[in-house]
């Protein structure tokens, strides 16, 4: 996952993403409810209700969702184009995929509406 | 490699003016032994006008290229009519000297130019990004985004912007903020977005909530939200990704 994501925005793409994934989750631990055992290098959660502990866990994660869901949209119909092995324009692709994605936010399949931004699919 | 978002993408090709400051510098002062050092200077702003423009074309998708007149009729058209503030940061300066002396011969040969200019780019892009400011807007707009209420009580989008001010702070992401936002400046973002305070009729301090009818009501608001909150992502990506794994295996547990 953070593979992917790392290719959506320039985040340190110069270091190991060990070293960066580490100095994050060291930020995290400080400020919320999550402890991080040295010894075994396992994380742990003390709370994830939406209490204040969790508040970062949760702005987080739902900050993710719209790329989450783009990703999703766009690797299905990735799927069903290389079982039918189709040839399909670009443009017409997105256009279409915005469109669809923008009909599953209205049936209220998708949380947020900006996973059918054209640039993000 | 800066798309009208704010958004930074991977450079994939070199900038033309780099390319040809390094085809200037190879043909004459490397050999003359002269050096040149570049200065990069990040300007940024609120890009209030320009997400308001985004979202408008992306709902009405109206794609016209937009010409001088125009822009001044929808700047007429603006709320408030400001554009909201300019910073600009002064980064480190570059010997082109010394960046290349690990190339061969302590030189820079013709074949490797256009490498090292992708090179270069890449330096300058990833420079541009780590000193482009988080604004209280991205903030705001965040919170606003992710709030499911039909309205947000004042005091705890204070709270909020405060635990990510402090979260920016331990990250040591680059901010115009001096000081943890307070409730006179967050109450400027909001006007500045179009949200009103509602307050309680006898008691003003006691109930006030920030009304977010504009934002579900209105997709073009929702997606100006979107566009704004894009400032703060791109400095949180791997943050985005922890937070999703832990609370995804927190909840499955």
């Amino acid at each position: 996952m953070s593979h992917i994501f790392r290719n959506e925005y320039i985040d340190r793409v110069n270091q190991p993403l060990s070293s960066v994934l580490r100095t994050r989750v060291d930020a995290i631990t400080r400020l919320s409810a999550v402890t991080f055992d040295e010894q075994t290098e396992e994380v742990s959660i003390d709370q994830v209700d939406n209490s204040d502990g969790s508040f970062l866990l949760h702005y987080f994660n739902r900050m993710g969702h719209s790329i989450g869901d783009a990703y999703l949209i766009v690797l299905f119909a990735l799927e069903e184009i290389c079982e039918g092995n189709h040839v399909i324009n670009e443009t017409k692709l997105i256009n279409e995929l915005h469109q669809a994605t923008l009909q599953m936010y209205h049936d209220r399949v998708i949380k947020e509406m900006s996973s059918c931004l054209t640039e993000l699919l | 490699m800066r798309i009208r978002s704010g958004k930074f993408n991977h450079p994939t090709i070199a900038e033309t003016s780099v390319q040809w400051l390094l085809q200037a510098y190879y043909s004459c002062m490397q050999r003359e032994g002269k050096n040149v050092f570049i200065f990069p200077i990040s300007c940024n702003y609120e890009r209030l006008f320009e997400v308001r423009n985004l979202a408008d074309m992306m709902v009405s998708r109206d794609v016209d290229n937009m010409g001088l007149l125009a822009i001044q009729k929808k700047f007429n058209a603006f709320i408030g009519k400001k554009l909201g503030r300019a910073y600009v940061k002064f980064g480190k300066s570059i010997s082109l000297r010394d960046y290349f002396s690990n190339y061969e011969q302590g030189g820079l040969a013709p074949a490797q130019i256009n490498d090292a200019a992708l090179n270069l780019t890449e330096k300058l892009v990833i420079e541009n990004h780590l000193t482009s400011p988080v604004f209280l807007n991205n903030l705001v707009a965040s919170l606003l985004l992710q709030h499911d209420q039909r309205t947000y009580p004042l005091q705890r989008l204070v709270t909020d912007c405060e635990k990510l001010y402090a979260y920016m702070q331990a990250r040591e992401i680059s901010t115009i903020m001096h000081t943890a936002p307070n409730k006179k400046n967050i109450e400027r973002v909001l006007t500045g977005l179009g949200y009103k305070i509602l307050s309680h009729p006898t008691d003003r301090s006691a109930h006030q909530v920030v009304d977010l009818k504009l934002r579900d009501n209105d997709h073009k608001e929702l997606l100006s939200l979107h566009y704004y909150s894009t400032g703060l992502m791109q400095h949180m990506v791997m943050d985005v990704v922890i937070g999703k794994v832990l609370v995804t295996l927190a909840k499955t547990k």
